[in-house]
């Protein structure tokens, strides 16, 4: 009577653990690579992130700002990214053809409130090459904007934080 | 009471057995975070003299050269009115691929490395999209042999053309 009961318990442990080594063993080789970004501020001015990729619809490149705010410290600094982020959202609400996006975001880029607080940091996706190449780095150039870029595997994961030290 | 020491046995083995696996799987798992410092100096800077050039391609790095001179092994040179563009010879990759394999430790990206004196020289990667996975690797290694590094993308069919009216690009490390 014992040996039964022993023997169910076995069999239930064994195929629970089978079970949990199949499904650590499938995250595992789907586990996602974690690209951690320590941006440093430059000359006092902080990153502002921009994806670059490419749009799941269509063909068309994208510039995505970044709207986690949890690098920046300063209130007034989450604020103003927040801000920015509404307003891009709102008059980008298919109110707006994609060239007419890239004239809001140049008067962004130009206006005093940006340009004295925050440099663009693009994070660049394979798929976002061209649209770096042809729209951003071209305009960001065109304005004599500081900046910096970054390579970002496809399906990498990615995480931004702030390197506080400018000692550039 | 033979039968079931044997089975207790054989269930806190199969345990052990699990455990072990698990710890492992955890461990490797952690190997999966890459820690990448995204120090970024203005682009502009006058030091295209010191700079040396490397293309990268999937997981295969082809020195270029010093300011951009096409390394005649691997590079065709055709000069045009503003510059120079570097065409790689075809069949490079596929007839010696270790040779540029960035895996293989005794590839000509390691000998480029040790023949160049990080004090006065930058490295520059031209990355292609296949190669974004494996940018960070490749420069991490730089990085170890204290190089200040920079790159800039390119599409994945796009010519290696210098020009004087070229982007600079700066150290980023």
């Amino acid at each position: 009577m014992e040996r039964p009961f022993i023997d169910i318990i076995t069999g239930a442990i064994g195929v629970l653990c089978l079970f949990i080594i199949i499904f650590l063993l499938s995250s595992w080789h789907n586990a996602k690579i974690v690209l951690k970004i320590n941006a440093s501020t430059m000359n006092g001015k902080y990153p502002m992130f921009v994806i670059c990729s490419q749009s799941k619809n269509s063909s068309s490149g994208l510039a995505t700002l970044v709207c986690v705010d949890d690098y920046l410290t300063e209130p007034s600094l989450k604020k103003d990214l927040k801000n920015m982020c509404k307003t891009l959202k709102i008059e980008g609400l298919g109110q707006v053809t994609p060239e007419e996006s890239w004239e809001i975001f140049e008067r962004f880029l130009v206006s005093h409130f940006l340009k004295d607080k925050f440099y663009i940091f693009s994070l660049i996706k394979p798929s976002g090459v061209e649209v770096f190449k042809e729209k951003l780095d071209p305009l960001l150039r065109r304005l004599n904007l500081e900046m910096g870029f970054i390579p970002i595997p496809e399906n990498w994961e990615f995480s931004i934080a702030l390197k506080t030290t400018d000692d550039r | 009471m033979t039968d079931r020491s044997f089975l207790d046995i054989m269930t806190n083995v199969f345990a052990v057995f699990i455990l072990i696996i698990l710890f492992f799987i955890l461990i490797f798992r952690e190997q999966h975070t890459m820690m990448v410092e995204g120090v970024i100096v203005p682009m502009e800077r006058n030091l295209a003299e010191d700079y040396y050039y490397l293309e990268l391609v999937e997981h295969f790095v082809i020195p270029l050269g010093l300011g951009g001179e096409c390394n005649e092994k691997y590079y065709k040179l055709i000069k045009t009115d503003f510059g120079h563009i570097c065409v790689a010879y075809p069949s490079l990759l596929k007839k010696t691929p270790e040779k540029f394999n960035f895996y293989n430790k005794s590839s000509i990206y390691y000998k480029t490395l040790k023949g160049l004196d990080p004090s006065t020289t930058y490295l520059v990667f031209l990355v292609r999209p296949s190669a974004f996975d494996y940018y960070h690797e490749v420069t991490k290694v730089a990085k170890e042999n204290h190089f200040k590094v920079g790159w800039y993308p390119l599409k994945e069919e796009e010519p290696l053309a210098f020009s004087v009216y070229g982007r600079k690009i700066g150290p980023q490390d």
